[in-house]
């Protein structure tokens, strides 16, 4: 050891140098797999912090013009899928519609809303046929998730219609399941009530109410509401019955006015009078 | 500064080899960089250094080709260690010196390069040796001398303005 170390101190450069040399050599001799395994290896080591340093310089130089075009992209893909998104809404109504015009065995003539105006008492659309399409007042107006209005004033070729959302737009309506018969009114922001309901009659949550055909005006079997509670009235003689219609009011395009199988002539749609009428004649049943 | 000097120089000699080796060949003939790299490292810094640093040199340069893994190592290894030493007995102020010992290493270097790359077909690499490594020596040699000559008299300026500023 003391001679090495001698050797060393002695000859130092030399030592170094054939150090070298046979480092060198051995590297020249390995076989050619193994020397091409050490380059790649060695290159990954020592290139790729490198490299992804000039990469981060070059993605920083190009990275404003990517950003601007990305930026355009996103602006035009946003608008491309509103665009799209409004085209599917319209497609699941217009199938919606389809599905529920072809149940009907009357005439439904389709109307497209063109205006609407709602206000704490009333909500009454304007919708694009009128007279010459053969609609007159009083016409029952549907949606395909059930009844919604009735026309109040025709035009030639539009139309209002009050829509049930309406004071003094009340409907008979009987219970699906009971056939527990009332008149159903709006009371406020969605909510109705059905009235006239004798505190023994059978309604309950979630109880479908139907259009009871009586008057001849709104044929019978379509839907109106949905009973949402049921409670005794203060006068524990009615019931006070809750329901909400399956109608959004608020987002009505189209509807279906039905315009045969009705004697308009004859038809009475139930108003302030009729209301009071059907009052009587149940506090006068036994 | 005698530090400051050889990075720049060696600094320079890279980016040449790089930049510049390419468009002023002539043909094959083109000066050698990065031998000149080692050659004034080891000049300056000795012997041993300048084999460490010709070592690590022509390793990096045979990554690059791999079929011969080991063989600028060696040489730069061995002409930075030769270089040194000859720095030692006698430092070449002296341009046609310098351009000599530059030279005359270069040629060393191709000719063994040469013979390990063409073995066994000694003969082609004899007519490479005279018709290409030599007028490439010369032309490196020249390379040097102006470089060394280019950089010294920036060294000079920067000590002198040091110098007046000391004042």
């Amino acid at each position: 050891m003391h001679i090495i170390e001698t050797v060393f101190q002695k000859h130092r450069d030399k030592t170094i140098l054939g150090a070298l040399v046979i480092a060198s050599l051995a590297l020249l001799i390995l076989p050619q797999p193994a020397k091409l395994d050490v380059a790649r290896r060695a290159l990954d080591a020592l290139l790729l912090p490198v490299e992804r340093y000039t990469n981060f310089i070059g993605d920083y130089s190009s990275l404003r013009e990517e950003n601007t075009r990305l930026k355009r992209m996103v602006m035009s893909l946003t608008l491309e899928r509103e665009r799209l998104l409004e085209f599917r809404r319209e497609r699941e109504r217009l199938r919606r519609l389809a599905a529920f015009k072809e149940e009907q065995f009357r005439t439904l003539v389709p109307a497209e809303v063109v205006g609407h105006n709602f206000d704490r008492f009333q909500s009454v659309l304007v919708v694009d046929k009128g007279a010459n399409d053969s609609l007159r007042v009083k016409m029952p107006v549907f949606t395909y998730q059930g009844l919604a209005g009735r026309l109040v004033k025709v035009f030639p070729n539009s139309s209002w219609v009050q829509l049930l959302r309406s004071t003094n737009q009340p409907v008979s309506c009987i219970n699906k399941r009971s056939r527990v018969v009332g008149i159903l009114e709006w009371r406020r922001r969605d909510v109705f009530e059905l009235t006239s309901v004798s505190a023994v009659e059978d309604v309950a949550v979630g109880d479908t109410l139907l259009t009871s055909g009586f008057g001849g005006v709104v044929p019978k079997g379509f839907p109106v509401a949905i009973v949402t509670k049921v409670t005794e009235a203060s006068d524990g003689l009615t019931l006070r019955v809750d329901a909400r219609s399956p109608v959004d009011f608020f987002a009505l395009e189209e509807v279906f006015i039905m315009t045969d199988e009705i004697p308009w002539d004859q038809g009475i749609f139930y108003d302030e009078a009729d209301t009071a009428l059907m009052r009587s004649i149940l506090r006068e049943a036994p | 500064m005698k530090t400051f000097y050889l990075m720049l120089l060696v600094l320079i000699l890279m980016l040449m080899q790089s930049i510049a080796a390419d468009r002023i060949s002539f043909g094959e003939i083109a000066p050698d960089f990065l031998l000149l790299v080692v050659l004034f490292y080891s000049l300056h810094r000795g012997a041993v250094k300048g084999a460490f640093f010709g070592f690590i040199l022509g390793l990096a340069q045979d990554l690059g080709n791999p079929t011969f893994l080991g063989l600028n190592a060696l040489l730069k290894s061995i002409t930075g260690y030769l270089m040194g030493r000859a720095g030692q007995k006698m430092f070449p102020e002296n341009v046609i010196l310098l351009f000599a010992l530059i030279a005359s290493f270069v040629f060393g270097h191709d000719i063994v390069y040469l013979i390990f790359f063409k073995w066994p077909d000694l003969g082609s690499a004899f007519v490479v040796v005279f018709g290409v490594a030599l007028p490439s020596a010369a032309y490196t040699g020249v390379v040097g001398v102006a470089a060394n000559q280019i950089i010294r008299l920036l060294g000079a300026r920067v000590v002198r303005s040091r110098g007046k500023e000391g004042q």
